[in-house]
């Protein structure tokens, strides 16, 4: 009853006719004339109204609203009444800045470049492909833009309407020491939500030596707290106690099954074409689904728009290079990078005889970027990659004729998308993306008698396994004030695994083929927030619908995400995060290598999704004065119906006999060779890093546990996870003292793993039963009773490198780069075993200690132009 | 130059050094059990249990011959006693030619269905176990064979063994056979190769027929095989699997993850299987 007729005395007072005519009076005076008028008295604020300001107003008649309208013309001034009380007030208009942060140069996009209001302590941040949009109130505001290794832009901005600013930034000289003060700020790690992220862009793993002097990015995030790596050597890593298959490797929105080549010694991402990485380790944000342990996204370069530039380099494993310009200046470029080994190349003219053994592998990146207007962009990437092993033998039959025999195994990524950048509007931006990606791994053999033809193998058997994905995903952020960043979308993948494919034929057979297909659509819905809750609390609520369909039978798994951060005070904050994951996709191994042999297979009726929870506690100071960063955290992590093989399921290699398709009955089940369990993963990381200056780096140090628990192995007791590594410490430092020099090292310590080492000597069971199982077996048998039960010696190593560079006559850079792989020859374990021992005056057995990979030097040559 | 060159062959002589060395660690956990194994079935004439010590496989044995060796491990004054679900119960006797526990069947009568104890008392300690002797026994199979001249020229007989599935229990199978050259009936009898084949369940479904392959090498048409196959309880399997496995794959995989052999012998240092299995024996000609 009151609210209507306050609303009535409103719209009455409001609505009431007057008549008034004054030229040339202030506004304080004009006051007072409607007062008297209206009986009311009107309430304004001094910071929002002049009352000296001089108004003419001439109304007869008119209603009182219009008459304040023509004195106040501008909307953002606001007209209320209560009770008695004429209220005028001020709400300023809201009007969106945004656009594109690019390279000067290049016009290659920015992500994670901060655009900062230092008066209104606001601030956002790039996305992925360089777009920003933040709402201010209309008026004078000074703008920061700013990208770590790029100078800072300070603008002038008087925001009256919606205003779109691109911007390119001049990329800053290394060797200068500034301080720059609040800079960067809304990428400093003290100021974003996110926790146990890391972004490292293409410059850090350019300058750190990995083996053989190739660059790599694997490797280089394996230098990092709570990413360990696995054997020595291998590229595949092990993040907070999860297994390589469950880190989600991106790259350019395709997921990459096999990110291995030459067995896990380099990874398959060359190292020039890529623009960026982001890694993240908890605290998942909603858009990202599917594994349980981390997600590696990998962006690569889009091409320079403005002129055409290059690079080749030449290694000892093996050479690459990069080619790069505009199709059409400003609106379309290209990237093209390639890289292969060519130890095959050298070698074979030195093999003798008729057998030849080759290996290579290589790879191929290629991306289009074309920009139709400033609010649709397109982009086109595939990447090609493939390993392949050869060896090719003649050999003579008793009968003596002879035979060729060639056997080849090769694996291999192809991957290729689609996407399409739409601005719907000042504050909605879209990313649309169609995905492919394959991963193939196959071994063949072929056999021909020479004396026939040639052309046809007489005998082949072909067995392969792999995964081909058809995906499509649509995400779209939404940035309705400085306060809150919503981010939304859905993705959808059929997923088609052939687990295992054997084709054999023989001159004496048609082909036979046992081929396992199985089909999945596994697909999420997602929302999240970034909000700013106050200048001291920001949290991103999220939650992920994620969806798996086998047949008949479907999961539906809702994820919850939530992380949150509150900063008591400026460059200093304690985070903490929740998240729940599914994995409907698995890898099972037999060595734990991540060899090419591992085997890609889905969640089933019967095969339940792997889940895992975590909660991460943390806390990130940012010293401005010097760029240092300090983050502590800790993690606990629940896993469930985490899979393992059986124990002795393998599902390598074929027979190579017909009989046993034509008449086997069994069809190849992977279900029954996996058991499932739990798993505990917890420990804490502590990173310092110095991102500024000449001399840059990080040290970071894990203290981790990670157990495993299956019914059907280890007896049902709980067991030490292989890659359990108790500390884990790196040390990486690089110093450029001038544009000439760049000197890296690296040095890195961890405990050992666990191995599974026979240490029992019983009598044999076998010869009380009555079928001979093992007809060549001894008296006696070699076993252990509990698993890993073997911790291997620490491994640790140094690592050097040092560059020289130099701009000649023609103004091409040329590079010439040493470096050194394990510098002191420290004989880490590649693997133990047990033989026996040659040297002792008794023959016993021992355990042996097998390594590689000591004090090798590398040299290489680049050329950029 | 000469002397980057004298460097670089420097460098890459300590990168390839030796590339193994022996440790002095060993793995951590237990190796000295008291090992027993004893499978019965109602088709065996003799009822054998094993009881044996276990040692670490880095101990220097190298002066013990391997009959010296079983005899070194054999535990030859234990107590062992099997027991039936009536509570009927018969000491085993230990036999050296066999180093075993032993009894004639015929003493001790196994029943398919029925459930059996044991109990090793040694060493100051006790140990037991119980097993439950399958009930269904394969009712028949059937073979089929093929020959063909490898590369190497050798003549090999393929041969493939169905059989049904025992239907309704989960099924494991163990699959041989012995060959005989009856031109050459004295010679030594050489075995079917069914390879890793030879372990085979019914996971696939409950009452499928199941089929196995193995070969014959230096197969002659006048051979006689005596195919046996043995419906075991689990235990049995992955224990002879294990070994089966081990065996195979140590020498020639590098990062083989060595199987454990299940356990159902409890007591406090005891290890190994107690366990039933049914056996059908059938002779083919080749």
């Amino acid at each position: 009853m009151v609210g209507c007729l306050s609303g009535y005395s409103q719209e009455s007072i409001l609505d009431k006719k007057i008549n008034i005519s004054k030229q040339d009076v202030s506004i304080a005076y004009f006051f007072d004339l409607l007062e008297k008028e209206t009986g009311v008295t009107i309430a304004y604020s001094d910071d929002a109204i002049d009352i000296f300001k001089i108004v003419s107003i001439n109304f007869e008649e008119k209603p009182l609203h219009q008459i304040l309208r023509s004195v106040f013309p501008s909307q953002s001034y606001k007209f209320k009444v209560l009770g008695q009380k004429l209220l005028i007030y001020k709400r300023p208009n809201r009007y969106t800045l945004n656009g594109y942060i690019s390279e000067k140069g290049s016009d290659e996009y920015l992500p994670g470049a901060s655009i900062y209001i230092p008066e209104l302590n606001v601030g956002t941040i790039t996305n992925d492909y360089g777009f920003y949009s933040i709402t201010l109130a209309e008026g004078n505001h000074t703008v920061l833009f700013s990208f770590e290794g790029y100078k800072k832009v300070e603008k002038k901005i008087n925001l009256l309407e919606n205003f779109d600013l691109n911007l390119s930034l001049d990329i800053e000289t290394q060797h200068l020491e500034e301080v720059l003060v609040n800079s960067d700020n809304e990428t400093k790690q003290s100021n974003i939500t996110q926790i146990s992220s890391e972004r490292l862009k293409s410059s850090v793993f350019q300058d750190i030596p990995v083996v053989l002097g190739e660059k790599d990015v694997l490797k280089t995030l394996q230098l990092l707290p709570g990413i360990q790596s696995g054997n020595e050597g291998s590229a595949g890593f092990y993040v907070r106690g999860g297994t390589p298959d469950q880190n989600l490797v991106v790259l350019d929105e395709a997921t990459v099954y096999n990110s291995n080549h030459l067995f896990g010694i380099f990874s398959i991402f060359n190292g020039d074409a890529i623009r960026s990485v982001n890694i993240f380790k908890g605290g998942f944000p909603a858009r990202f689904g599917g594994r349980l342990s981390s997600v590696i996204k990998i962006d690569t370069k889009n091409g320079n728009k403005e002129k055409f530039n290059g690079k080749a380099t030449i290694g000892l494993i093996s050479s690459s290079f990069l080619l790069e310009g505009p199709i059409k200046k400003s609106v379309s470029s290209f990237v093209l990078s390639g890289r292969r080994t060519y130890a095959d190349l050298v070698s074979l003219p030195f093999q003798n005889g008729r057998d030849k053994i080759i290996y290579y592998f290589t790879d191929v990146n290629a991306k289009y970027h074309h920009v139709f207007n400033d609010k649709n962009k397109l982009y086109w990437s595939t990447y090609f990659g493939q390993d392949k092993f050869r060896n090719k033998s003649i050999g003579v039959t008793l009968q003596g004729e002879e035979i060729e025999s060639t056997q080849k195994i090769e694996w291999g990524n192809i991957t290729s998308t689609l996407r399409w950048n739409h601005e719907f509007s000042d504050q909605l931006f879209s990313n649309t993306s169609l995905i492919f990606s394959n991963y193939k791994f196959a071994v063949n053999s072929e056999s021909n008698t020479l004396a026939t033809s040639a052309n046809s193998a007489e005998a082949f058997s072909n067995t392969s396994s792999g995964i081909n994905d058809y995906g499509i995903k649509s995400d779209f952020s939404y940035f309705p004030n400085p306060r809150h960043q919503i981010k939304f979308g859905l993705a959808s993948t059929y997923h088609n695994f052939t687990p295992k494919e054997i084709r054999i034929s023989n001159s004496a057979a048609d082909i036979i083929t046992n081929k396992q297909e199985i089909k999945t659509l596994e697909s999420g819905l997602y929302i999240e927030d970034d909000w700013k809750v106050s200048n001291k609390i920001s949290i991103n609520p999220g939650i992920r619908l994620s969806h798996f369909q086998h047949r008949n039978s479907g999961y539906f798994r809702p994820e919850i995400r939530l992380s949150g951060a509150y900063r008591p005070y400026p460059l200093f904050s304690i985070k903490a995060s929740y998240v729940k994951m599914n994995q409907y996709i698995h890898r099972l191994s037999n060595t734990g290598l991540g060899l090419p042999t591992d085997l890609w297979i889905s969640s089933t009726d019967k095969l339940k999704p792997q889940v895992s929870e975590q909660v991460t506690l943390g806390l990130a100071k940012d010293f401005d004065n010097n760029g240092y960063t300090v983050t502590i955290e800790g993690y606990y992590k629940k896993l469930n119906d985490v899979i393992s093989l059986k124990e002795g399921a393998s599902f390598l290699g074929g027979s190579g006999v017909i009989e046993d398709i034509v008449t086997s009955f069994e069809t190849v089940d992977f279900e029954n060779g996996i058991t499932t369990g739990q798993g505990w993963a917890y420990g804490s990381e502590f990173l310092i890093r110095k991102k500024r200056g000449k001399f840059t780096g990080w040290l970071g140090y894990t203290l981790s546990w990670s157990e495993r628990q299956f019914d059907e192995l280890n007896g049902g007791k709980k067991f030490k996870e292989r890659y359990d590594r108790r500390h884990d410490f790196s040390l990486v430092g690089i110093y450029k003292p001038s544009k000439k020099i760049t000197i890296s090292s690296s040095w890195v310590f961890s405990t050992g793993i666990n191995y599974n080492i026979t240490n029992i000597l019983g009598v044999s069971a076998t010869d009380d039963f009555p079928i001979d199982t093992d007809p060549f077996g001894s008296d006696f048998s070699m076993f252990n009773v509990d698993k890993n039960n073997f911790r291997g010696e620490s491994f640790h190593k140094l690592d050097l490198g040092i560059q020289f560079h130099k701009i000649t006559k023609r103004n091409r850079e040329r590079t010439w780069g040493i470096s050194i792989y394990n510098v002191y020859a420290r004989k880490n374990p590649f693997y133990y075993e047990t033989s026996i021992a040659e040297n002792s005056p008794n023959i016993r057995n021992s355990l042996f200690k097998r390594y590689f990979l000591q004090l090798i030097p590398s040299f290489n040559y680049t050329l950029k132009f | 130059m000469k002397y980057y060159f004298i460097v670089l062959i420097s460098f890459l002589y300590l990168g390839c050094d030796d590339f193994g060395e022996e440790v002095d660690d060993r793995p951590s956990g237990r190796t000295q059990f008291v090992l027993i194994n004893g499978f019965l079935s109602p088709e065996e004439p003799v009822i054998r249990i094993r009881v044996s010590k276990t040692v670490s496989i880095f101990e220097d044995i190298s002066d013990l011959t391997t009959a010296d060796l079983r005899d070194a491990l054999t535990i030859k004054n234990a107590m062992v006693t099997i027991m039936n679900e009536n509570q009927n119960e018969i000491v085993l006797t230990y036999r050296s030619e066999s180093r075993a526990y032993e009894i004639e069947a015929s003493e001790f009568p196994i029943i398919p269905g029925q459930k059996y104890g044991l109990k090793v008392v040694t060493e100051g300690k006790e140990f037991t176990a119980q097993s439950i002797i399958p009930t269904e026994i394969i009712d028949d199979i059937t073979t089929t064979s093929s020959q063909i001249i490898n590369e190497g020229g050798i003549s090999l007989k393929f041969l493939n063994i169905q059989f049904d599935d025992v239907v309704g229990e989960n099924s494991f199978y163990v699959v041989g056979g012995t060959v005989i050259n009856l031109d050459n009936p004295d010679a030594t009898a050489t075995f079917v190769d069914f390879g890793s084949k030879q372990f085979v369940t019914d996971v696939n479904g409950d009452g499928i027929p199941i089929s196995v392959n193995g070969q014959v090498f230096n197969a002659n048409q006048n051979m006689e095989v005596t195919i046996r196959v043995a419906n075991t309880e689990e235990l049995i399997y992955e224990t002879l699997r294990a070994s089966f496995i081990n065996e195979d794959q140590a020498a020639s995989d590098l990062f083989f993850e060595p199987l454990i052999p299940p356990n159902n012998i409890q007591g406090d240092g005891g290890y190994g299987v107690f366990g039933g299995f049914r056996l059908f024996e059938k002779k083919i000609r080749l």
